[in-house]
């Protein structure tokens, strides 16, 4: 049954898929049109040459056969070349998404691990100092953005305490420079800044949202149940409310999956962070619209794989839903 | 005769709200004796609910039971700490809920919440506690219970769920059952079946029940005693027989008179009661129900009548008390 549901899930993200590369395609190449960076700083170059650099890459045909083309590329994990250098996006993402997910899944892990015990206590203590600092916390994390929350991080946690003489965090990379790749230490030495201002935001959605889940639910008959059973209220709390309290988070956490890769873009520029998004940015700046569409499709299908991740991962949580 | 297995004492609970204090239960006394079937009877939020869940210490924020005494083999259970009284609920007295919908966790399987009162009170391993829960639940008459046993709630049907309720309150055969209108919320027919498996239970386990309806007929088929409360407060309360056969509280009478007759004449209007059940924040003064009272006299709008022997039973009315009967003017 599972895995007839899980068939037809992924038969419905056929057409997602589709309008989501055709999209961006258009959208890649109304903007840089036939455009090859750096071409018209050559004035050496004849038309006739830029021509055929044009027919060299394709782009001198009608705009479906390139899409097409492309498309199918993609079909066989090709995302194309890069506009600038002609290498493979592919191997581009592949070099950077270790570091990426380095970044990402630590903080979305510290995202859950933090929101819920938070969104709990919220919850439990509704309208208590707690709850209002919580709320006050989740307010925060909405409105500061996360490039000044990580400049500010920096200018506290490795200027001024580097300034004072004290041990001090790093404010960018993976590693230290020049000691060879670095040892566990010296790397989540380097993770702390930027996944803590990633998993700020997370935090402040996710502990909010467990907190009015948790209200809800709370609030159910079969809660007084567990509970005239006589059981301790760590275990009504635990085991018989935050079960269906986290339901709903499971496709908000799922959401968030695509941030994997694309998510910290703005945290890995500031702390010069060698992902994915720090690539699509750089990229982005030279008018690598190629690579920056591979990117942006090789982010989109991880939304639709997110997607129907969490779908099973509901089917999983909740009981009621149908393979259907 | 032995004493009462439960008894309850002035019990006072009151919801603080911004527009006042909610005296949802107010000097309520009564006795429970082992391997009966008590009976409390009212209109929606008189208060019934609420003395079960004080009894349960149940009651939900904003409510506190603020007097009073629940006596439970010798202990107060308004006195007990949150630990000792966890190790009440469920094992000693057990307490199932109107809505069967809803009172099921969604994500567990049934066999599983059936079996863990087991679990919590008999420190028993999983799948032993899973067995015996399996057993209750045919014992209530789930067909080919090992199987249903591993079906989730939303495979169950409304009169299945309120079998597994009963199942769940009855696997640690718990002396005392509190059902609070197990069968509102179901069809007449499966109502019928739910009251004849508490009836067995009754028999069979011997669990004393206080059952919770404000369904007179079910009243009359299942409790030797019952109680009828008004407003708070038990306004008459004896053997059913009794009660039945000559109310002696105005609200008792007025309550049974409004029932439709299957011999009455066709198109014989009903006789509801008149007027709108009393606001708990400011109850009317002396006999909350005065002023929709058929009897009353000048003295019921200025002091509040006692709960005491009038006839057969006790009532609460300065009327009767005074030796008036109650007949249709």
């Amino acid at each position: 049954m599972l895995a007839k549901y899980l068939v037809r899930r992924v038969l419905a993200t056929i057409p997602v898929v589709i309008g989501v590369t055709l999209i961006t395609f258009m959208l890649m190449h109304v903007t840089a049109g036939s455009y090859i960076p750096g071409i018209d700083l050559n004035p050496n170059l004849k038309a006739e040459d830029v021509e055929a650099i044009k027919r060299y890459l394709g782009l001198d045909r009608p705009l479906y056969i390139q899409y097409i083309t492309w498309l199918a590329g993609v079909g066989h994990g090709d995302f194309g070349r890069s506009m600038i250098d002609g290498s493979l996006v592919s191997s581009h993402i592949f070099d950077r998404l270790p570091a990426t997910l380095e970044l990402t899944i630590t903080a979305i892990l510290l995202g859950i691990l933090i929101s819920i015990p938070l969104g709990v206590t919220g919850a439990l203590r509704r309208g208590s100092k707690i709850d209002h600092a919580l709320t006050a916390m989740s307010v925060g994390g909405f409105a500061i953005p996360a490039f000044w929350l990580g400049l500010l991080l920096i200018l506290v946690f490795s200027v001024q305490l580097q300034a004072w003489g004290l041990p001090f965090l790093p404010s960018g990379g993976v590693t230290t420079p020049g000691l060879g790749g670095g040892d566990l230490l010296d790397r989540v030495v380097h993770l702390i800044l930027p996944a803590t201002v990633l998993s700020f935001v997370y935090l402040s959605i996710w502990s909010r949202f467990t907190r009015s889940s948790m209200l809800e639910v709370l609030s159910q008959d079969y809660v007084r149940t567990a509970r005239a059973k006589g059981m301790t209220e760590r275990r009504v709390v635990y085991m018989h409310a935050l079960r269906n309290a986290v339901i709903p988070l499971v496709t908000l956490v799922g959401l968030e999956l695509p941030a994997l890769v694309s998510g910290g873009l703005v945290v890995e520029v500031v702390f010069s962070w060698p992902g994915i998004g720090k690539l699509l940015y750089e990229r982005a700046l030279q008018t690598d619209y190629t690579t920056v569409l591979g990117i942006t499709t090789f982010a989109a299908l991880l939304v639709v794989a997110g997607n129907l991740l969490a779908d099973i991962l509901y089917a999983l949580l909740d009981p009621r839903i149908r393979y259907a | 005769m032995p004493g009462p297995l439960l008894e309850v004492r002035d019990l006072k609970t009151q919801f603080s709200t911004p527009e006042g204090v909610v005296k949802a239960v107010d000097g309520v006394s009564f006795e429970l004796h082992a391997g009966e079937t008590l009976g409390i009877v009212g209109e929606s939020g008189c208060g019934k609910s609420v003395t079960a869940l004080s009894i349960m210490r149940l009651v939900p924020r904003p409510g506190r039971i603020v007097g009073g005494q629940v006596l439970f083999e010798g202990r107060d259970l308004a006195k007990l700490s949150n630990a000792q009284m966890q190790e009440i609920r469920g094992e000693s007295i057990a307490m199932i809920f109107q809505d069967p919908m809803t009172s099921l966790n969604p994500v567990f399987r049934v066999g599983w919440q059936v079996s863990e009162p087991l679990l919590l009170h008999r420190s028993m391993p999983q799948a032993k506690a899973l067995q015996g829960g399996t057993i209750m639940l045919g014992r209530v008459g789930i067909p080919s219970p090992e199987t249903r046993a591993r079906d989730f709630p939303h495979h169950f049907s409304g009169g299945m769920r309120q079998r597994a309720m009963i199942a769940m309150g009855l696997t640690t055969t718990p002396p005392v059952l509190i059902a609070d209108e197990p069968t509102t919320a179901l069809d007449v027919t499966i109502q019928a079946q739910i009251l004849d498996l508490l009836r067995n239970a009754n028999r069979e386990f011997g669990t004393a029940t206080i059952l919770i309806t404000h369904n007179l007929g079910v009243v009359a088929g299942m409790c030797e005693r019952v109680m009828v409360m008004y407003a708070g407060r038990i306004v008459e309360s004896g053997l059913t027989t009794d009660v039945f056969a000559h109310p002696k509280h105005p609200y008792t009478w007025s309550l049974l008179r409004s029932i439709p007759r299957l011999d009455a004449e066709r198109h014989e209007p009903l006789k509801p009661i008149e007027g709108m059940p009393p606001d708990l924040i400011a109850p009317p003064p002396g006999c909350a129900f005065h002023p929709r009272c058929p009897f009353k006299v000048e003295r019921c709008s200025r002091d509040v009548p006692a709960l005491n022997r009038v006839g057969d039973q006790l009532a609460a009315c300065w009327v009767t008390q005074s030796g008036v009967e109650l007949k249709d003017a």
